[in-house]
């Protein structure tokens, strides 16, 4: 399998240097750009797998519009800070950012967090899940019960076997729970604009249930 | 405007609004004790026979019962004397004197004492004197008298010059009368303002004071606050600045790790409202687990600032408890320790959760000792909590700490 390619935007040039020091000896991923903002990334004119976004950067861009704009120019985004800033955490995750994660995290959450989200699959860190429990604006999407307990116990720092057993379900299905929340959330952010965006998303949507539950075949 | 603002009080106030009620409610009373002298005044007439034209005087009589009950009723619930009934008033009691006068004989006003309606034309003039309205009150003074001069004018050319003394005696009492109700009401009503601005002053420092107490409270949890930073964050990397760390030494970056944690704990703290008793204590806490080489990761959300001290004693003191279990027994250097309060019937339900990722144990063959059942769930049964210890073999430990008020 080719190397995961990888490129961080961050104002804290120590953060980028340590970065580069951290990922060298790690030899399936590839940091192969850094830039201080969104605009100096997109001008190196690079492609990579996974964009490593800081979630305040110091020039008064939006976070959730860096998202954006990241997520056109055809990486995934995992967004990472120092101090999880519940409104703006909520917002890349609703523009589509794959995840989230706390820069205090070793090395290896790290590594694995940014391979998951270049198979195209989604890192929920505990801050991440910490963040979405205690989500209490009114339009937030709404999480059933037993989707809420896999939430809470995993937000607490709970390993995911101990989420499950708490939940009383398989691991498998715990982290399906916490990838349709994940998935809740990205679609609540996903704008209908059109009467066609409309019907676009109905028919994902019914593809979605499909998937869930096939048709049994006489 | 209000009459409130024309003696110099500001806004609606408390006893000046009272105190009006009871001077309109004095006056109003005084106006039905005005009726004894009017029956008293009939009966005489009606035996020295000096009703000349009975039905009209006994139309008067009807028309002036009916307004009386009227103003009496009306004055009575509103608890003052709106500017429509002082008018009307003084022009019904004018109109009746002018008429009773038209009803008898001159000898009529001699005979009587007094005469008539003159108990309830004083009256009227007092009622709007006390209402604080002394321009009104001249006003009705003048009309009223003369209404009486003009409806007396008959017994004065019978009997001379002893009737105008008699009339001019009448004029006295009514501005006189007048005069008295308006200089007592206007000091009641001035020392009522004085009153509902001193308890407004009171209520105001009484505020400040409150203001006070919040503000000490706030610098006292700020000295807190800082006294944490002092000890860990501060210390660390003052001793890195002066040269004598070698930051890139594991456990110098891993001290630094754990301070790094508290000071996210400190930041990070319900953006919404001021850094909790609980979430300082429960940092103070874990920053004593840093000489054991144990991460902790604070996330705290929506946390009370209410708290009795000794809920957060009994949950910070639970709280060690279960990280000593996590430095002892658990073989791993990361814990998290998560507050939540979910807003509920009885109050805020509080959850305070301690995790690990370390070994884990079988609960059915290590059942709870010493350690946990004293400290942590003997603590939380004091203070009408529960705590509740989930564990399994390689799964790591979590102890949920839940009160409610």
């Amino acid at each position: 399998m080719a190397d995961v390619t990888v490129a961080a935007i961050d104002d804290d040039r120590m953060l980028l240097g340590g970065l580069q020091f951290w990922l060298a000896p790690v030899t399936d991923l590839d940091l192969v750009a850094t830039a201080p903002t969104v605009a100096a990334y997109l001008a190196l004119d690079v492609r990579v797998d996974v964009v490593l976004l800081d979630l305040n950067l110091r020039d008064g861009s939006v976070p959730a519009a860096n998202v954006t704009r990241l997520l056109a120019s055809g990486a995934a985004v995992l967004v990472v800070s120092t101090i999880p800033d519940a409104e703006h955490v909520l917002a890349t995750i609703e523009a589509g950012a794959a995840g989230y994660i706390t820069k205090d995290n070793d090395l290896p959450v790290l590594v694995e967090a940014i391979r998951h989200v270049a198979e195209g699959g989604v890192a929920i860190s505990p801050e991440l899940a910490f963040v979405l429990s205690n989500d209490h604006r009114p339009g937030r999407p709404q999480l059933s019960p037993q989707e809420s307990i896999v939430l809470r116990a995993y937000a607490s720092g709970a390993t995911l076997q101990a989420t499950a057993r708490r939940a009383g379900i398989a691991y498998g299905t715990a982290r399906q729970y916490l990838e349709r929340i994940k998935r809740k959330y990205t679609d609540a952010g996903r704008p209908t604009h059109t009467k066609l965006d409309l019907v676009e998303r109905v028919r994902e949507d019914r593809l979605e249930l499909d998937g869930l539950h096939p048709p049994s075949q006489p | 405007m209000t009459t409130t603002s024309r003696i110099g009080v500001p806004g609606t106030l408390a006893v000046h609004r009272r105190t009006r009620q009871v001077l309109t409610r004095v006056a109003v009373l005084l106006r039905v004790i005005a009726l004894a002298p009017l029956v008293l005044a009939v009966l005489a007439g009606i035996h020295d026979r000096d009703y000349t034209a009975p039905w009209l005087a006994a139309a008067v009589y009807l028309v002036f019962a009916a307004w009386t009950t009227i103003f009496v009723l009306v004055a009575w619930r509103r608890g003052e004397v709106t500017t429509t009934l002082q008018v009307t008033d003084v022009a019904v009691i004018g109109a009746c004197m002018l008429l009773v006068a038209a009803a008898v004989r001159p000898e009529f006003f001699v005979r009587v004492s007094s005469s008539d309606l003159e108990a309830a034309m004083t009256v009227a003039a007092v009622t709007i004197a006390i209402g604080g309205w002394p321009r009104r009150a001249v006003a009705a003074c003048a009309v009223l008298f003369a209404a009486h001069a003009l409806a007396e004018i008959p017994t004065t050319i019978r009997v001379g010059a002893g009737n105008l003394i008699n009339t001019l005696n009448d004029a006295l009492w009514l501005g006189g009368g007048a005069l008295l109700a308006g200089m007592i009401a206007h000091g009641l009503l001035a020392m009522a303002g004085q009153v509902d601005v001193a308890a407004q002053e009171a209520a105001a420092s009484q505020a400040a004071l409150a203001r006070l107490d919040e503000r000490m409270r706030h610098d006292h949890e700020r000295l807190r606050h800082y006294r944490t930073l002092h000890d860990g964050p501060l210390t660390i990397l003052t001793a890195i600045a002066t040269g004598g760390l070698e930051h890139n030494a594991d456990d110098v970056r891993r001290q630094c790790a754990i301070n790094a944690n508290l000071l996210r704990a400190l930041i990070a703290d319900d953006s919404t409202s001021s850094l909790s008793d609980l979430s300082i204590a429960l940092t103070e806490a874990g920053r004593d687990y840093a000489v054991y080489g144990i991460r902790i990761l604070y996330q705290f959300a929506d946390v009370p600032t209410d708290l009795s001290q000794n809920v957060i004693d009994a949950l910070t003191g639970a709280s060690r408890e279960a990280l000593n279990n996590i430095a002892a027994h658990a073989d791993t250097d990361r814990a998290w320790l998560t507050v939540v309060a979910e807003d509920s019937a009885g109050g805020p339900l509080v959850t305070v959760t301690i995790t690990d990722r370390g070994r884990g144990f079988d609960l059915s063959a290590n059942p709870p000792g010493r350690g946990i059942v004293h400290s942590i769930q003997g603590r939380l049964a004091e203070i009408g909590g529960t705590a509740a210890i989930h564990s399994h073999p390689g799964e790591g430990t979590r102890v949920d700490l839940r009160w409610q008020p």
